[in-house]
């Protein structure tokens, strides 16, 4: 069986070689165009993190907390590992920051014993660089849910709106990309079914034969089958190739003439885990649009309608 | 061995391939089966080789009612039956070897098997100097003797071959029945359709007759 496997694609190859060809091309590009929009979505996602490094928490505490529960609080902070900066600003520090900001004359403020400053202390928080980059959002989500709890928490600040409108944002972007993904792979379902299908209908005599010996269906199948897997692991190979190559064009070509506005540590190139599922999506989808084709066609009684 | 009970095939567009058809062909037997071009001939062998059904009746081959074999049952019950055609059906870009180990690579045999038994068969039907060629580069003979030898490897209980002298002329049809009648020496049945009337006076064997569809024993 396993030398007739080989053989059968072999002949496919030369057999057909321009309809292979075809269906290979554009299973390529049909990959291409998905790992671009992949790679595209990693450098965006990349991008605005990035960005986010940057993002400070600040930890406003009520009136009166003692510097028991401060020390407290400070403990917890630095036992988690997962701040590189935490800094306590108390109350009469954080108000002369504030006035001085509003202009020198402000500051005649802290001289009337009437006044009282509705600045409470603070702390202000950057997370650890440790942290990788897709955790960064959920950790400051996850750590402000967190302080608000506290009883001696008044008030986070990490700026929510800018986090959660980039996380709905991204969270439509992964649809979307998600329908183009499947759509893209759907036609490339359809293509390599299509390729099969001739395949099987140009040697329909050579089936018709191994009928009428005795093989069995999974016999006829199964050559069919694996040329459809090959189909789409070639197209993979070849669409990965592309990829590495394009990404490399892109990447020299914005070194010379974008260099000033984009991070081009941000522009990712494909991951082992990428390449994998790549690998795998392609020959499943091969194995699928082939057993699409034969599993209608060959009953085991293909003679008996010509 | 073949047992053919008032079967009946009706095909989709109304017309009547088989009627009324009931015979029996005993083990070891050398039947004849004649008749004009559209009599029916083909059918009767595609229910034979479990290539149709019937739509009435009952058609039982080495005891298998071919009605009502499962897709699972029908490759088996195939490798247990020989078929010759008239236009041979052989894999035009394979050698004669690879076209007559078919049915033994589906049944799943040893690579030394194969290669001692579609020896052995080969030389049987005289094409030993021949093994390697492809069919085009072969006459119509030695084409059908392919074929025979395809239909003969894996043992067969039954041999039908459907107007296997068809393309051929008279002194290589008389080589062909030769052939057929040394298979049939060994112990296998065999069944021909032939409107070769010449070759089957010189013969003393049972002779069927088909006509529009209707069987005469």
């Amino acid at each position: 069986m396993n030398a007739y496997l080989f053989q059968h694609l072999f002949r496919a190859w030369r057999r057909h070689w321009v309809l292979q060809l075809a269906s290979v091309t554009v299973m390529t590009l049909v990959l291409v165009l998905v790992n671009f929009l992949f790679l595209g979505y990693t450098a965006f996602n990349d991008t605005i993190n990035q960005w986010g490094r940057g993002l400070e928490m600040i930890v406003y505490l009520k009136e009166g907390t003692t510097t028991e529960v401060l020390e407290k609080f400070r403990g917890l902070l630095a036992s988690s590992g997962e701040f590189d900066q935490i800094q306590f600003t108390p109350k009469e520090e954080a108000t002369k920051k504030f006035l001085t900001s509003l202009g020198p004359e402000s500051l005649e403020l802290l001289k009337d014993p009437k006044w009282s400053s509705p600045i409470p202390s603070s702390y202000e928080l950057r997370l650890s660089h440790n942290i990788p980059i897709n955790a960064r959002v959920p950790a400051l989500q996850l750590w402000s849910a967190k302080f608000k709890a506290m009883e001696y928490v008044d008030d986070v600040f990490y700026g929510q709106g800018w986090v959660e409108n980039f996380t709905s944002f991204l969270t439509s972007a992964r649809g979307v990309l998600a329908v183009i993904w499947l759509l893209s792979l759907s036609v490339g379902l359809l293509i390599i079914s299509n390729c099969i299908r001739l395949s099987f209908w140009q040697r329909r005599e050579e089936i018709e034969i191994l009928e009428l010996v005795g093989a069995t269906s999974k016999f006829v199948r199964t050559p069919f089958l694996l040329e459809g897997a090959m189909l789409g692991a070639v197209s993979s190979v070849l669409s990965l190739v592309m990829s590495f190559g394009f990404h490399t064009l892109l990447l020299n070509w914005l070194a010379k003439t974008w260099t000033f506005w984009v991070a081009l540590e941000a522009i990712p190139a494909l991951d082992g885990w990428t390449i994998v599922v790549n690998l795998v999506t392609a020959m499943t989808f091969g194995l699928l649009g082939a057993w699409n084709c034969v599993r209608k066609i060959n009953t085991g009684w293909s003679a008996a309608v010509s | 061995m073949i047992s053919f009970s008032h079967a009946y095939k009706v095909f989709a567009n109304g017309y009547q391939g088989l009627r009324n058809a009931s015979f029996e062909i005993e083990k070891g037997e050398f039947v004849f089966l004649t008749g004009p071009s559209g009599a029916g001939k083909t059918t009767l062998f595609r229910l034979i080789s479990a290539f149709d059904r019937p739509t009435s009746g009952r058609v039982t081959v080495l005891d298998e009612d071919v009605s009502a074999l499962t897709n699972h049952e029908l490759p088996l019950f195939r490798r247990r039956i020989g078929v010759i055609y008239q236009d041979f059906r052989l894999l035009r870009d394979r050698s004669v070897f690879d076209n007559v180990s078919m049915p033994l690579i589906v049944r799943g045999d040893s690579k030394t098997f194969i290669e001692s038994r579609v020896r052995e068969v080969i030389s049987q039907v005289g094409l030993d100097g021949r093994i390697e060629s492809i069919p085009e580069e072969l006459s119509g003979g030695e084409q059908q003797r392919v074929a025979i030898a395809r239909a003969l490897v894996h043992h067969p209980g039954v041999l039908v071959a459907d107007e296997p002298t068809g393309n051929l002329d008279h002194e290589m049809s008389a080589e062909i029945f030769r052939l057929l009648e040394h298979v049939n020496a060994q112990g296998t049945t065999v069944f021909v359709a032939t409107h070769d009337t010449e070759l089957i006076r010189r013969r003393s064997y049972r002779v069927m007759n088909i006509q529009g569809g209707e069987v005469h024993t």
